[in-house]
């Protein structure tokens, strides 16, 4: 195929990419089972007594009362919400996701909590593994394959 | 969104194991693989470019978390494998396909405090498997595991396999 078949089937490729991140984002609010960040601060006393599934940011905890104090993002900024049955282990700053059931007065009855990062910390430690990552598939790759400047396309290595 | 490492260790050692068994996966096609793998963290763009930015700046609803789904996955793995020469195409997605899919299904063993992982098979549905909730990424435990195994695989492949193979296959 000629450069400019391929051109046009790379622009193909990346019109229809683009065009699925548009339908999801135009679509997903209506698939979500649970009432969004945004609307329920928009309207929280219509939300009480609704399932929700929040992710947040731990601001304090007290793990006496099986309470924590979380910030969860919104399209405006933050909401504070207080959880009602924390029993897991996590400092400040760390992020956690809360499932349970909207109660009067921004609070929420968990049914389950997830620690998804243990403290602020552990986002660095995703982020350098990650790097890593990206080094040894770019490392491995171009072990087996070279990039062919006349044909502008991967070709194997003689010996990969 | 587990830690891109593990997604490709974990395609690296499935690759190299089955590898054994069918002549046909070769190094070279196990680095396609891996790289297929990487295509649901693509998702990470977002922290470049955030997608109400997008949103506002075009006026049209936006949302990177296709990427992290089948149907990301068919598309990214298709203008990827045009990068290759012609004679490779077919065998190029299917490689970066299959890699991207075992990353989506690593993914969706991840925890989820509803017990359901995100809608990975969109756009065939809206549906949210359930996910056995193995993990969280930020477990150092799971990159170690993976990181494990995939040391295992190599030394296997090195040592005793190759007694048995002495062909080296490129």
């Amino acid at each position: 195929m000629d450069r400019s078949g391929r051109a046009i089937l790379v622009l193909v490729f990346i019109s229809a990419i683009l065009a699925l991140l548009v339908h999801y984002g135009g679509t997903n609010s209506v698939h979500e089972q649970y009432p969004q960040p945004s609307e329920i601060e928009g309207d929280y006393d219509a939300h009480v007594g609704d399932r929700a599934l929040l992710w947040g940011e731990v601001k304090s905890i007290s793990l006496e009362d099986q309470r924590a104090n979380i910030s969860v993002l919104t399209a405006n900024g933050t909401m504070r919400m207080t959880v009602d049955g924390f029993d897991t282990s996590v400092q400040s700053g760390g992020n956690i996701q809360v499932y349970g059931t909207l109660r009067s007065g921004q609070t929420i009855d968990a049914d389950a909590v997830v620690v998804v990062n243990s403290s602020g910390a552990s986002r660095l430690y995703k982020y350098a593994t990650s790097a890593i990552g990206a080094l040894l598939v770019v490392s491995y790759f171009f072990r087996h394959w070279w990039f062919d400047p006349d044909s502008l396309a991967f070709e194997v290595r003689g010996d990969g | 969104m587990a830690d891109l490492l593990a997604h490709v260790l974990v395609a690296y050692a499935l690759m190299t194991a089955l590898s054994w068994r069918i002549e046909r996966i070769k190094p070279r096609w196990t680095a396609v693989v891996m790289g297929g793998a990487v295509i649901p963290d693509l998702v990470k763009i977002q922290l470049l470019l955030k997608a109400h930015v997008v949103e506002e700046t075009v006026g049209i609803p936006f949302d990177y978390a296709a990427v992290s789904t089948l149907g990301g996955v068919l598309l990214i793995a298709g203008v990827i494998s045009i990068a290759f020469q012609r004679r490779y195409w077919r065998r190029a997605y299917g490689c970066l396909v299959v890699g991207g899919i075992m990353s989506l299904v690593v993914n969706g063993l991840r925890a989820f405090a509803d017990s359901h992982s995100t809608a990975w098979l969109y756009p065939l549905t809206w549906w949210r498997p359930p996910t056995p909730s193995l993990y969280v990424t930020s477990d150092y435990r799971v990159t170690a595991l993976v990181v494990a195994v995939a040391a295992l695989v190599t030394a296997i492949g090195m040592s005793v396999l190759d007694r048995f193979r002495p062909r080296r296959e490129g």
